[in-house]
């Protein structure tokens, strides 16, 4: 067995007609673009069709692909594009009852918690509160950065956004998490 | 507050630079969802189809009904020549009695041989009750009791019926919903709407099983899951909806037919085959309807080759 094909070379080989080298790139991105799409949209249904709609665009435009970023930034690139096009259309902004109830959580008075050194379920829940609570670019921002793997300048590729605006974002969401979970 | 912003600013740039900051470590402590097989064998299918478009597309993640297909052809075979020869048995005489002399028809009776013409047999055939089946003529038994001679006889002085069948399969009965389903995806559908023969056969089996169907009946219930109405092919595909996409409940954009909006609501693989129905049914004008929505809905969906270049509107 020769050295293991990196995900380009992967893309490249589908490009070509090699039906296997797709099943293996799909095995290794399946679920971190899941879960960046499913922690995006917070809607399990959206998040099967975004999935399928990003892998559908992908292979449609196999025989455009060009080795010119990671292959990764590309995918989460289609996922993104996808993802806005989804918010614009059908939900703005979240339900004001959902932002409620977060809310309501992350509001509880700091007298009423039994402890302040958090369990680590309980940091793990906080996390997931904080990023469900954060506004949508920046939580994208924050899941393309830990989810995706992308360095700075990767995340600006994948959301047509500048490099400070992205950096502007990152630090919004990692001081409102780190705020939520020291609180 | 000093230390607080440079420990932050620390923090915030171990977070930018390592993947195993201390916030990403806590992150993929999260639960992991993944997608689930179903939505896995979609897309796998539909990469593979990208890379064979020749190749028939099937619902994804089925491999027994792939399996099935595969001896569909010579099991279709052999069901068309045991028609064929039922057809041959069963209508032979009635086409012998109209144009030459009735075949004649042996009763034996205790040695003796009477002769009957075969159309009065024949009539016999398709009025015996159902739950009579000593009504079959006894041909090869020697001793036939008095009663059962009587019937024959009786029978026989009828007078000669038409050929009239039983209401039941004169309608041509549908099929259920779950044959009608497994029909399409097996391909026995488009098999069976394919061109004109196939649904004359199927007329023809219709007419032998509702003779059948007099006789027993089973044999009614086997007409009613083999008979379809050659036309029905687009109706009866419209109504494979799945019911999760009617669940979705798509929004009814203006401009577009009620037919339209209910096709855009099937799988992609029984909508192309709508549409090629359409395509053969001569209705164009609806079948390019259909396609354009079909491509503004599924823009990465690989066409088969006769949709990717339709066929010109007849002048």
């Amino acid at each position: 067995m020769g050295a293991e094909k990196t995900d380009e070379e992967l893309m490249l080989a589908y490009a070509n007609g090699d039906a296997r080298a797709f099943d293996v790139l799909y095995q290794r991105q399946r679920g971190m673009l899941y879960r960046f799409i499913l922690r995006s949209v917070q809607d399990r249904p959206d998040a099967d069709e975004v999935f399928q709609e990003t892998w559908s665009r992908l292979i449609a435009s196999r025989a455009r692909y060009r080795v010119e970023a990671k292959f990764s930034t590309w995918l989460l690139q289609i996922a993104h594009n996808l993802i806005v096009d989804r918010f614009r259309r059908t939900r703005p902004q979240a339900g004001a009852e959902e932002t409620e109830s977060v809310f309501r959580e992350l509001d509880v008075p700091e007298s009423e918690r039994p402890e302040q050194v958090l369990s680590d379920f309980e940091q793990r829940r906080r996390l997931q509160l904080a990023l469900d609570a954060l506004p949508h670019e920046q939580r994208e921002a924050f899941l393309l950065r830990v989810e995706g793997g992308l360095a700075l300048d990767e995340i600006a590729t994948a959301t047509a956004a500048g490099h400070e605006t992205v950096k502007s974002r990152l630090r919004y969401a990692f001081a409102k998490i780190r705020e939520k979970l020291a609180e | 507050m000093i230390y607080g912003k440079e420990q932050f600013e620390r923090d915030f740039k171990a977070f930018l630079n390592e993947d195993d900051s201390q916030l990403a470590a806590l992150y993929h402590k999260l639960p992991r969802p993944e997608p689930d097989a179903k939505l896995d064998a979609a897309v796998v299918a539909m990469a593979r189809r990208t890379l064979n478009p020749h190749v028939v597309a099937t619902p994804p993640g089925n491999v027994a009904v792939r399996q099935r297909v595969r001896w569909l052809a010579p099991l279709g075979a052999t069901a068309g020549l045991v028609l064929a020869a039922g057809v041959a048995l069963r209508v032979g005489p009635q086409i012998w009695s109209t144009h030459n002399e009735p075949a004649p028809t042996a009763i034996r009776d205790n040695g003796m041989i009477q002769v009957r013409p075969a159309r009065e047999a024949a009539a016999e055939i398709v009025q015996q009750p159902a739950a009579a089946p000593a009504a079959e003529i006894p041909t090869d038994r020697a001793d036939v009791d008095a009663k059962e001679l009587k019937k024959v006889e009786n029978a026989a002085s009828r007078p000669a019926a038409p050929w009239v069948l039983p209401d039941q399969a004169r309608r041509e009965p549908e099929m259920d919903a779950a044959g009608r389903k497994q029909a399409i995806a097996t391909g026995v559908w488009q098999k069976l709407h394919e061109n004109d023969s196939a649904g004359t056969v199927l007329k023809n089996t219709s007419a032998i099983l509702a003779l059948d169907a007099a006789a027993a009946p089973a044999a009614a219930t086997r007409a009613k899951s083999v008979a379809v109405p050659a036309n029905a092919t687009t109706t009866a595909l419209q109504a494979v909806a799945p019911a999760e996409q009617e669940k979705r409940g798509e929004v009814q954009q203006p401009g577009y037919s009620a037919e339209l909006i209910r096709n855009s609501r099937l799988y992609p693989e029984s909508w192309i085959a709508v549409i090629q129905q359409l395509v053969r049914d001569g209705r164009r004008d609806e079948a390019m309807q259909n396609l354009k929505l079909f491509r503004k809905k599924y823009p990465a969906y690989h066409l088969p080759a006769d949709l990717e270049h339709p066929p010109a509107t007849p002048k």
